[in-house]
This record gives C-alpha cells, sequence and structure tokens, in this order.
C-alpha cells in the first residue's frame, strides 16, 4: 500500500476522501441551486464546512458573473432574422413535411431515389436527364437532377471516386448559383454556396482530410482506399474547377450593379475560400505536415454515410 | 439545475415537432436556449461580439443537422452545447491561421445602435472578468464551469456534454472552483505604512 510519508494517509484512502468531498461538494451546490439555505447544508458536512464555505461562494460569484452575461435585445432579434430566413430557405414552412415523419426518412429517402431511378429507366429518359442537367432550384425538373446527383454519389466503389463525385456537384452548384445571381434569387444563391461548400467538405472527408473537425456536421468515414494518383487527379481537377469558376464569376460580378455586387463577391469569396482550403489541405496531407490543416484519420470500422 | 420531467417531455416533444419542419417549435427551441447559449460561448470566447456571432451559428447548425438528432439517453442540451463547442473550437482554429480584423469595433457593423454599444460593453466587462478569473483553469475545467455555472447544466447533462463519467465531472468542478476560489479570493488588506523614523 503506497502511503503518503507526511500525512500518513494511504493513496486509496484519499481517494475515498477526495470522492467524498466531491459529493458533498455537488449535493451543496445542487441544494443551493434549488432554494436550500447555505448553512443548512453546511451543518450536514462539518468536516469539510470550511472547505465547503468558501467553494460554494466562488460558485456563486461565478454565477452571479454570469447572469449579468446577457445577449443584447438587438443582436438577438439580428441572429432570430437570419434564423427565420434560413428556415424559409431550407423550405421548413410549417406542416410541410408533416407527413412524412422523421421516423420515416431514412426509409423514404432510399425509396423516393429509388422510384426516382425507376422513372428515369422507364421513360427512356436520357432526354429528361440531359434536359434536367442545366435546371436550377425551383424548376420543375430539378428534382431528376437531385435523383442523379443522388445515384452519382453512390456509384463509385471507392472512396477517391466517391470524393470526384462530390467535387463534381459542388462545380455543379457553382453553376447554378451564377443563374440564380443572374435572375436575382440572391438567398437561394447563397444556399447552392452553401452546399457547395458542403460538397466540398464531404470531399474532403472521404480523401482523408478534414477542413474543420466538426463531427457534428461531418461524421467520420472508413476509407476503402487510398491512391496517391486520383487524389493528384482531384487535386487537379478541384484547381481547374476553381480556376473556371472564378473566370466566370468575375464576369458575373462585372455586369452587377454595387449593392447585388457586394453580396454575390461574399459568396464568390466563400466559394473560393472553399476550394482554397480543401486543396491546400490536400497539399498539406502530400507534404505529410499536419498545420495547418487537421488530418484526421477516421476510426476503423465505422461505416460510412 | 436538473431539468425536470415535465420539463424534458417539453423538450423532446418539440424537438419532434422541429424534426417535422413545424417552424413555430424551432421558433421555441431558439427561445428557450439562446440566452444560456450564448452565456456558455462568451465563458468560452471572452467576447462578446464573436459570442454573439457564434451562438446565431449554432441555432442556423441546429436548424441544418436536426434531422440527425436521435435520442439516445442524452438531453438535447448535450447535442446542442456540443454543436456549440465545436464551433467555438473551429473559430479558434481559423482565428488562429487567419489575420482578422477586431470585431468588437463593432461601429463598423451595420445596424449597430448605440444602445447595442452600451449593453455590449457592460457584458464585454463581465465576460473580462470571468475570463480573467478563469485563465488559471484547465480546458476541461473551464468546460465544466461554464456548463455548469454559466449555462445552470445538471452534472448528467455536462457529463454528456463533455463526454466523461458524472464523478470526473464532479472532479473537475471541484478543481475548477477551488481555483476560482484563489482568484476570487479577496486580497488581505494592505498594512498601514510606519513612516521610518530618520524620515
Amino acid at each position: 500500500m503506497v502511503t503518503d510519508i507526511r500525512t500518513g494517509i494511504s493513496k486509496a484512502k484519499r481517494y475515498i476522501m477526495s470522492q467524498e468531498f466531491n459529493e458533498a461538494l455537488n449535493d451543496c451546490l445542487e441544494r443551493i441551486s434549488g432554494g436550500e439555505d447555505l448553512l443548512a447544508c453546511l451543518n450536514d458536512y462539518p468536516r469539510h464546512r470550511d472547505d465547503l464555505e468558501s467553494l460554494i461562494k466562488a460558485a456563486s460569484a461565478t454565477s452571479n458573473l454570469a447572469s449579468a452575461v446577457a445577449p443584447s435585445e438587438q443582436s438577438k432579434q439580428r441572429n432570430f432574422q437570419q434564423f427565420t430566413h434560413a428556415m424559409q430557405t431550407a423550405g421548413r414552412q410549417p406542416g410541410r413535411w408533416t407527413w412524412l415523419s422523421a421516423r420515416w426518412l431514412p426509409v423514404a429517402r432510399p425509396v423516393a431515389i429509388s422510384l426516382a431511378v425507376l422513372v428515369v429507366l422507364v421513360t427512356g429518359a436520357g432526354v429528361t436527364t440531359a434536359a434536367s442537367s442545366d435546371s436550377i432550384p425551383g424548376e420543375p425538373l430539378y428534382w431528376v437532377k437531385s435523383a442523379k446527383e443522388s445515384i452519382q454519389v453512390r456509384l463509385p466503389r471507392s472512396d477517391d471516386g466517391k470524393a470526384q463525385a462530390y467535387a463534381d456537384l459542388a462545380a455543379a452548384r457553382g453553376k447554378e448559383m451564377q443563374k440564380l445571381v443572374a435572375i436575382g434569387r440572391y438567398a437561394d444563391a447563397e444556399s447552392a454556396i452553401k452546399r457547395m461548400n458542403q460538397h466540398l467538405q464531404h470531399s474532403a472527408v472521404l480523401v482523408g482530410v478534414n477542413l474543420n473537425s466538426n463531427p457534428v456536421e461531418m461524421p467520420a468515414v472508413r476509407r476503402r482506399s487510398a491512391n496517391s494518383r486520383s487524389a493528384q487527379r482531384l487535386q487537379s481537377a478541384l484547381e481547374r474547377d476553381n480556376e473556371r469558376m472564378r473566370a466566370e464569376f468575375q464576369n458575373m460580378l462585372n455586369g452587377l450593379p454595387p449593392v447585388q455586387r457586394q453580396r454575390a463577391l461574399f459568396m464568390v469569396r466563400q466559394s473560393e475560400l472553399g476550394y482554397r482550403m480543401l486543396i491546400d489541405a490536400m497539399k498539406q496531407r502530400g507534404a505529410q505536415s499536419g498545420l495547418p490543416f487537421i488530418y484526421v484519420q477516421p476510426p476503423q470500422g465505422v461505416a460510412g454515410q | 439545475m436538473q431539468a425536470s420531467e415535465a420539463d424534458r417531455r417539453a423538450v423532446e416533444a418539440l424537438v419532434k415537432k422541429a424534426q417535422q419542419g413545424d417552424s413555430p417549435s424551432f421558433g421555441e427551441l431558439y427561445e428557450r436556449y439562446y440566452d444560456q447559449i450564448f452565456r456558455y460561448v462568451s465563458f468560452k470566447c471572452g467576447n462578446a461580439s464573436e459570442a454573439e456571432d457564434i451562438t446565431g451559428e449554432v441555432f442556423l447548425k441546429m436548424l441544418e443537422s436536426i434531422q440527425t438528432f436521435k435520442w439516445q439517453g442524452h438531453p438535447f442540451t448535450s447535442w446542442l452545447y456540443r454543436i456549440a463547442h465545436n464551433l467555438v473550437v473551429d473559430h479558434f482554429r481559423k482565428k488562429g491561421r487567419r489575420r482578422t480584423v477586431p470585431i468588437d469595433n463593432a461601429m463598423g457593423r451595420a445596424g449597430v445602435t448605440a444602445s447595442d454599444l452600451e449593453h455590449r460593453a457592460e457584458v464585454s466587462i463581465a465576460i473580462a472578468e470571468v475570463s480573467t478569473a478563469m485563465d488559471n483553469l484547465t480546458d476541461l475545467q473551464r468546460e465544466v464551469i461554464a456548463l455548469r455555472f454559466a449555462s445552470g447544466l445538471s452534472v448528467a447533462e455536462t457529463a454528456a456534454v463533455v463526454g466523461k463519467k458524472d464523478n470526473a465531472v464532479k472532479a473537475l468542478q471541484h478543481a475548477g472552483l477551488k481555483k476560482l476560489r484563489n482568484v476570487m479570493a479577496p486580497a488581505p488588506p494592505v498594512p498601514a505604512r510606519v513612516p521610518h523614523p530618520e524620515a
């Protein structure tokens, strides 16, 4: 048994004592926050009375300080406006999805995709799919394009192939954004850029780089293959897409009035940042350097999404 | 600090409705959690303007990802705080690698009024005091103190957010408060200066 020479108390006993104290402290904190008197609580733990009292006072001072921290009504309102705007953009108006509960979504999605495939096959639909490829959100054929894209990202067997498919989708969102800006649908154009960045993040995860290491929005994905040549091809494709889009965006910006140009410029910057981050992260990965991006080795056995 | 059973059921119903796309439920969730998320983010980042922006992002992220939320024995708040935590970490990572203009220079921001600035100044002072006091805490101790005393989460809820067991949270709480006690303890009175006999 390991014993402290100064106090003569064994490590095990000290551990138990500290556990006891932690419990007592927590009990008092809970009771006081529930409205009980400090003295009543201290009386229950006479052995720890002094220590408990000073710690509870520190906790209470911290809580008081925290209660002085409150958001201003104006900033709260501003954020709420953004929130409601995003809610409308996401098409979550009341009742719209009420028939399709979250419980059925995992089932409904594959069924919808299968139906889309069937429709595309039965109607022969090279014509339909070709016509849909130029469509933008809100147009009648856009659902065909979405269904086709869902299939496109599922078809490749390797992660590198899937990463390339997501990169293609990102480029498609860039084209949609330009069309949406041209007809003045800025909110939808912003959504397109947001989706573009989501596609790029999916690509990032699939090639083994994580741009923001946020598990809430980017669950870990198992890599099925690692091929430096296909990674190189993807990097080149991304660079090419970025260059092409930069030129197209420049033309688009030149034709806009000043106020709209500012808004569109912000979207262009977001798009460029998304591409640059991924391209730079891939270069860093090639150089086996961890900075400035985090290289995440996805855990083994975690199923892909 | 512990959420009551009725509260838990009310939140569960709200989340279910929100997952089905019910706008008023999203609004209620926003109203219910905005202030406490703001306090938590302020404790973590020590800057009112940045905390406002990050808090806004937390709720946008909630809107985006609520379909992926599943009840797995953890309360909804754990999930929400996890989003907030991740966004604060991302924010610092981005801030660390990019030169930024201090956004507390709020005069340059559109839509910021004088009363807003005054409020922000008051909040900034409170946040600065908290930040100074929490300077000596480890990241985990700071996290636990912020969740427990800024947001009022229970030990179990805090444990779910930080991914530790209840006992570990209690130990971190104890260690964090011990350090805060040392900082917050009033300074001993300064002894009166005795004039030198030869002076």
